[in-house]
């Protein structure tokens, strides 16, 4: 069972804003996502089942809406301008991510002074960038994570998938729940502006450790900006993160029998030490791990009490006994798509998972909506069908 | 006035994800009381940085913002009762220990709620209360590691997995739980029912990376690094500029903001050339299109080609360091960094909680006072105790 119920939000957005919708639906809410006749531009983006473009096959849309109710309304029409705002007055929430000022919220607030309206853009809705534009690599890019990420030797490289837009939307999620609870209580409406940037900024002190050192932190692939060892370490089948910090090395030292007698000095117990000695801590280390299988070695690491996990590609994480047990990925059933397995909510609730929702067809609920809602005859819906609104 | 005035938590956290979690629920308003210890109980950032003053950690300070501070000897019998006794005066339960922890301390979830039932216990692990590495110790990057992130956070066909200096599950959950939390509470005020809570924070981090796991799941392949690609843009990169590791990035998404750059880069010829006029032409030359674009960049100051780039329709962003983002005239515009006055160091310039809800609904980022500061408020204020009785435990290092 969900946390919430009887809540609905409409979902307006676009890629940026998606996982927010999504949130929302895993915590409870009933999303419907009004969708051009034509279809969300995310159905047209890939990856697809079997490489094969489809409006109904694009994993991307599929995991960004799981859950979500289809409604299909062209809104440029006077008509379906009209059904949206009715649905305003039945919504508690209006997600969207449009350039600031490209939809009439105050149209949308009008008929519904209750009605919170959460926002996700590039910059937010305030401030001389406003009306920059945000491909995910630009929010990671102006956000200060793609800066301390990667190879040194190398060009920065983004985060993957969409990471800026998700980790927005974890926020939008937040601050739309703020402000229900809040209305709980006052029973106004409000703004939620989140703002891209800023929340990839809050992330990893980039801007305190500037402030506070003087310097900005630089990339240097995974390895810790404070602690060493703490990076990636190849093993002979592939590779772990090993991380280590001052109670970690003496029993490091102990796992190792044969480690290099001048890591026995005390000045090694120091972080900031062993920060200095960073690479030659890196490449004796490395000597070492290359010995074990890789998830020999994190068993082993963890029961002498020193935090070590394999590197996994996706498909590993996912065939990896621990989460197979907790049964994190869950099986749905899609007409186009199949029966898969899907990531299903992080949150347990009284010790439950949640399971998971497929996606919705295009259009799918829009008949049930229309009627449910708004009591439409089938006449009525069918004259709104041939005028191309739904 | 945060909206969750009213709300008190009692925080047993350390390191990032706990302490962020409990810190944003405190700027958003609810009274957040942290339990530390000197009896083996205090928070590791406590111990990071050039000062050996406990209060004067600067990672510790960001991480505990708006955050009351009551030292209680958890491995003392009678810190454990003062313990409950706040507990059952609070409305959340938040942890991030390994999790027989609190199960050991007797806090377990079943026994707080026995003290109240309408509590809403929060714990944040690593890998989960259950499986059979639950009890691995982690820290954020090897969950990154674990979750998958890390070997698709990569430029293409590397020799090795790369990733990036970021414990992204701690800030992925940090977000993550006090939203849920809320939700809760939600549910509280409409139920009376409290709850138990359990966010992995490895879960929170495969739950963005969900495209790529249905990849796996359905086209049985494996989702492989692309770097800076992104399959509907050309160009779409990352480009150096002038300076030494200055760069910026720029991503044409249509046909109409390819003529707008092909302009910019003074090579009007560029928009109508077969090999780059349409999207599809241009996915065939990406090589190509980085050296025309690089060419340009390499002599032009970052933020110079942003807002040239940007008021002509083509998306594009700095690369931005700690340094440009302190000095990001649209975040200071914004309000997005405040300075944070700290009783020894001074003002210290620091973001607060990313988003923005209109009327209030976030309190502006304050210090977290000193180590104990409010063990005394706890004590005496909240539990009803003497100023004696308070003396007399903190002699009996019970409350230290």
């Amino acid at each position: 069972m969900p946390l919430l119920t009887g809540c609905l939000a409409l979902d307006l957005t676009d890629l940026k804003g998606q996982f927010a919708g999504k949130l929302l639906h895993d915590f409870g809410f009933e999303v419907i996502k009004v969708e051009p006749p034509a279809g969300d531009k995310v159905r047209r983006t890939g990856p697809f089942k079997d490489d094969v473009p489809h409006l109904e096959g694009s994993l991307r849309f599929a995991y960004l809406n799981a859950g979500k109710k289809s409604l299909t309304l062209d809104v440029q029409q006077p008509r379906g301008w009209d059904l949206l705002l009715s649905l305003a007055e039945q919504a508690d929430v209006v997600i969207e991510s449009g350039p600031p000022g490209a939809l009439d919220l105050d149209a949308l607030r009008a008929r519904n002074p209750k009605l919170l309206v959460t926002s996700v853009t590039g910059f937010g809705q305030t401030g001389p960038h406003r009306d920059y534009a945000c491909p995910d690599i630009v929010g990671l890019a102006m956000g200060g994570l793609m800066y301390i990420s990667g190879d040194p030797a190398l060009p920065p490289v983004k985060a993957p998938e969409t990471q800026s837009y998700y980790f927005a939307c974890a926020y939008a999620a937040l601050g739309t729940l703020l402000a229900m609870w809040q209305r709980g209580s006052d029973g106004q409406g409000r703004a939620v502006d989140v703002s891209i940037q800023e929340t990839i900024a809050s992330q990893e002190h980039i801007i305190r450790t500037f402030a506070t050192d003087g310097a900005s932190i630089v990339r240097h692939g995974s390895q810790h900006e404070h602690v060493a060892p703490a990076n990636v370490f190849p093993t002979s089948d592939g590779y772990v993160y090993l991380f280590v910090t001052r109670p970690h090395w003496k029993l490091l030292m102990d796992f190792w029998p044969d480690h290099p007698p001048e890591f026995e000095g005390p000045e090694w117990l120091d972080n900031d030490f062993r920060h200095e000695h960073e690479h030659e801590i890196n490449v004796k280390v490395e000597e070492f791990t290359r010995r074990f299988r890789r998830d020999d070695l994190a068993a082993q690491l963890q029961g002498a009490g020193i935090p070590c996990l394999a590197l996994n590609s996706p498909t590993a994480f996912m065939h990896e006994e621990h989460i197979q047990a907790r049964q994190l990925f869950q099986p749905v059933q899609h007409p186009h798509l199949g029966s898969y397995l899907q990531t299903a909510f992080p949150l347990l609730v009284d010790g439950q998972r949640q399971p998971v929702a497929p996606p919705p067809l295009l259009g799918q609920h829009t008949r049930e909506i229309l009627t449910e809602r708004f009591a439409l005859s089938p006449t009525d819906i069918e004259l709104l069908f041939a005028q191309g609104v739904i | 006035m945060g909206f969750l005035d009213g709300v008190r938590v009692v925080s047993f956290t350390t390191s990032v994800a706990g302490p962020n979690a409990a810190r944003i629920l405190a700027e958003c308003g609810a009274e957040v009381i942290k339990i530390e210890s000197h009896h083996g109980g205090l928070d590791n950032f406590r111990f990071f940085g050039a000062s050996k003053d406990l209060n004067r950690a600067p990672r510790f300070i960001e991480s505990n913002l708006n955050v009351l501070s009551a030292l209680i000897n958890l491995k003392d019998p009678t810190g454990i009762r003062l313990t409950k006794e706040l507990i059952a005066k609070s409305d959340v339960v938040l942890d991030n220990f390994r999790p027989e922890v609190m199960n050991r301390l007797g806090l377990s979830p079943d026994e707080l709620r026995e003290l109240k039932p309408e509590l809403i216990v929060v714990r944040m692990p690593g890998l989960g209360l259950s499986g059979p590495k639950y009890w691995y110790g982690t820290w954020g990057s090897t969950l990154t590691a674990f979750s998958g992130v890390t070997y698709l956070w990569n430029h293409p066909d590397q020799p090795r997995p790369v990733g990036a200096q970021v414990v992204y599950p701690d800030y992925l959950s940090a977000a993550l739980v006090p939203a849920s939390v809320i939700a809760a509470l939600i549910r509280r005020r409409q139920t009376g029912r409290g709850a138990v809570l359990e966010m992995a924070q490895v879960e929170a981090t495969a739950s963005v990376l969900g495209v790529s796991f249905m990849e796996a799941a359905i086209n049985g392949r494996e989702p492989q690094p692309i770097g800076n690609d992104w399959p509907y843009a050309a160009p779409h990169n990352c480009y150096p500029c002038l300076g030494e590791d200055r760069w910026c990035v720029v991503a044409v998404e249509t046909d109409e903001q390819w003529r707008a750059l092909a302009g910019i880069l003074e090579r009007p010829e560029l928009a109508e050339d077969r090999r780059y006029a349409t999207l599809l032409a241009r996915r065939r030359h990406l090589t190509e299109l980085d050296e025309l674009v690089s060419a340009w960049t390499r002599g032009r100051e970052a933020h110079s080609i942003m807002h040239q780039l940007q008021q002509a329709g083509v998306p594009s962003g700095v690369v931005q360091s700690g340094e440009d983002l302190f000095h990001d005239l649209h975040l200071r515009d914004r309000g997005f960094i405040h300075d944070v006055e700290h009783p020894t160091i001074g003002q210290i310039p620091l973001p607060g909680v990313p988003v923005d809800v209109s009327g209030g609904g976030v309190d502006d980022p304050r210090c977290s006072d000193t180590l104990g500061g409010h063990t005394e408020y706890v004590v005496c204020d909240l539990l009803g105790y003497s100023k004696e009785q308070l003396a007399e435990w903190q002699q009996a290092e019970v409350l230290n």
